[in-house]
């Protein structure tokens, strides 16, 4: 996969479960699901992927995914 | 034996023929990368772009069309390697000063001299390595202006000294700029030339660095690469001679070395990094996450124990899970932020694996410790022999996309 041309974009965070999402991605061009599960530890929120949305070596940054399923799982939660 | 500023014609002629063929491969390969640019990056540049493609088109045909002459000139040097009763048609500029290589022979079309054609094309392949890094930086940090400036500078001053038919050196307008004002500042012209290429040296370093910075772009890895090798391959010629070009080929050596010393972009420009020490170095080039996993253990868990079970090139989370199952509970946590404060919180609640980001850059893990002042430490496992390094926290707010350590 060449570095330089790697694109994602995030199509659709849907909730499957308590803190759960279905992310479906479009990674260079190929459709992608992952879970994303969000978790709280040393105080802050984050969220863990299975599998992981991107290859490492393709340089894409997982922060703009954690972002949208944050995004999603704040506006629902009150 | 006729020699060439000492050199043993033989041996010298073997490392010509070695270095030639090297760089016509990765010349062929810049110029792909410079035809790619122009089409896919620089429309984005807008009006500038488009004229910027035009000069990358053209700076990628000279290129291919020099990569004849390159091979017609290897295949010269690979005679007087081999036909050592030949050696004489290469003789010493003499005086210990680099001068034109005259060969003597029938080198189809090639021309009397090459070292103004040997150092034209590097300075072509290096101007190139700019470049691209400079293309990589301005489209996504919106800094790169440098790199792009004084290496098209350095490839038309090559392409210059590579396609005219004679035996100069082109000096870019970069140098040729520094050298005259340095002379009206009342330096001698001796030193003026070399305030020059202490300058040149200088913006090559900063942007050899930076096409480490943008080294998961494929294109500037290629140019990278090409740069580094460049470099070795000059020292590797000119290492038995004398003068200015033994000098600059170190320094373009010390230019390679250094960006082999970085694991990546997050050590531009952090200071103080001691190499070796309280660090575990990963055993594998994409075993990065295992050995920061050791660290996160205190060693109780090997880097190839957990090597085994997750594989390279693996991200950190990954941690949590082995990690656990291995601890015998949940004793690791962690998570991808979405954001440089959320990162900097973490990194100030103790010792965690650190997965860094840079876009369009492979990442890479390390563990990070907080320090009283407000610092933090940072044992990178990335370079040969591991590195140790201190930084702040605008450093961790900008690079650390995820982190694994131990759960509350």
């Amino acid at each position: 996969m060449s570095a330089n041309k790697s694109t994602a974009q995030v199509d659709q965070v849907t909730p499957v479960a308590d803190g759960t999402y279905q992310v479906l991605l479009t990674v260079d061009g190929q459709r992608r699901e992952v879970v994303a599960t969000v978790v709280a530890s040393r105080g802050v929120e984050g969220v863990t992927f299975e599998p992981y949305p991107f290859d490492l070596s393709s340089g894409l940054d997982p922060r703009p995914v954690v972002a949208a399923v944050l995004a999603v799982h704040r506006g629902e939660t009150p | 034996m006729a020699n060439f500023l000492g050199a043993d014609t033989a041996v010298l002629g073997g490392q010509v023929t070695a270095a030639c063929g090297k760089a016509a491969t990765r010349a062929d390969q810049i110029a792909a990368s410079l035809r790619s640019i122009a089409d896919n990056k620089c429309p984005v540049f807008g009006p500038n772009g488009e004229t910027l493609a035009t000069q990358l088109r053209e700076l990628a045909d000279g290129l291919s069309s020099g990569l004849q002459r390159l091979a017609a000139f290897k295949a010269t040097a690979q005679r007087n390697a081999t036909e050592q009763d030949k050696a004489s048609g290469i003789q010493s500029a003499g005086g210990g000063q680099s001068g034109p290589m005259e060969t003597g022979t029938d080198d189809g079309g090639w021309g009397n001299s090459v070292w103004d054609e040997v150092i034209g094309f590097l300075n072509m392949v290096g101007g190139g390595a700019e470049v691209v890094a400079g293309v990589g930086l301005l489209e996504f940090y919106g800094v790169g202006a440098i790199p792009i400036v004084h290496g098209l500078d350095t490839m038309y001053a090559g392409y210059r000294s590579w396609s005219e038919p004679n035996d100069e050196i082109y000096e870019t307008y970069t140098g040729k700029f520094i050298r005259e004002q340095a002379i009206e500042a009342g330096y001698t012209p001796n030193e003026a030339a070399w305030i020059s290429t202490g300058a040149e040296l200088a913006i090559g370093l900063g942007s050899g660095l930076a096409a480490k910075w943008a080294k998961g772009i494929k294109l500037a890895t290629t140019a990278g690469s090409a740069a580094d090798e460049a470099g070795e391959s000059i020292a590797r010629v000119a290492g038995a001679g004398g003068g200015s070009i033994d000098d600059m080929a170190r320094g373009a050596d010390d230019v390679a070395r250094a960006a082999a010393e970085e694991s990546g972009p997050w050590m531009r420009g952090v200071k103080g990094v001691e190499y070796g020490g309280e660090v575990v170095a990963q055993s594998r080039e994409l075993s990065c996450t295992s050995a920061a996993g050791e660290m996160l253990t205190g060693g109780a868990v090997k880097e190839a124990q957990i090597l085994s079970v997750i594989g390279e090139d693996q991200p950190v989370t990954r941690l949590i899970g082995v990690l656990n199952d291995m601890s015998g509970g949940p004793n690791y946590a962690g998570q991808f932020f979405d954001n440089g404060a959320q990162a900097l919180e973490a990194a100030r609640g103790g010792p965690m694996a650190a997965q860094l980001q840079v876009p369009f850059t492979k990442a890479h893990t390390v563990f990070i410790e907080p320090l009283s002042d407000g610092r933090f430490l940072v044992r990178d496992p990335g370079t040969t022999a591991g590195a140790v390094y201190k930084v702040g926290e605008a450093w961790i707010k900008q690079y650390v996309a995820g982190g694994v350590w131990r759960a509350e």
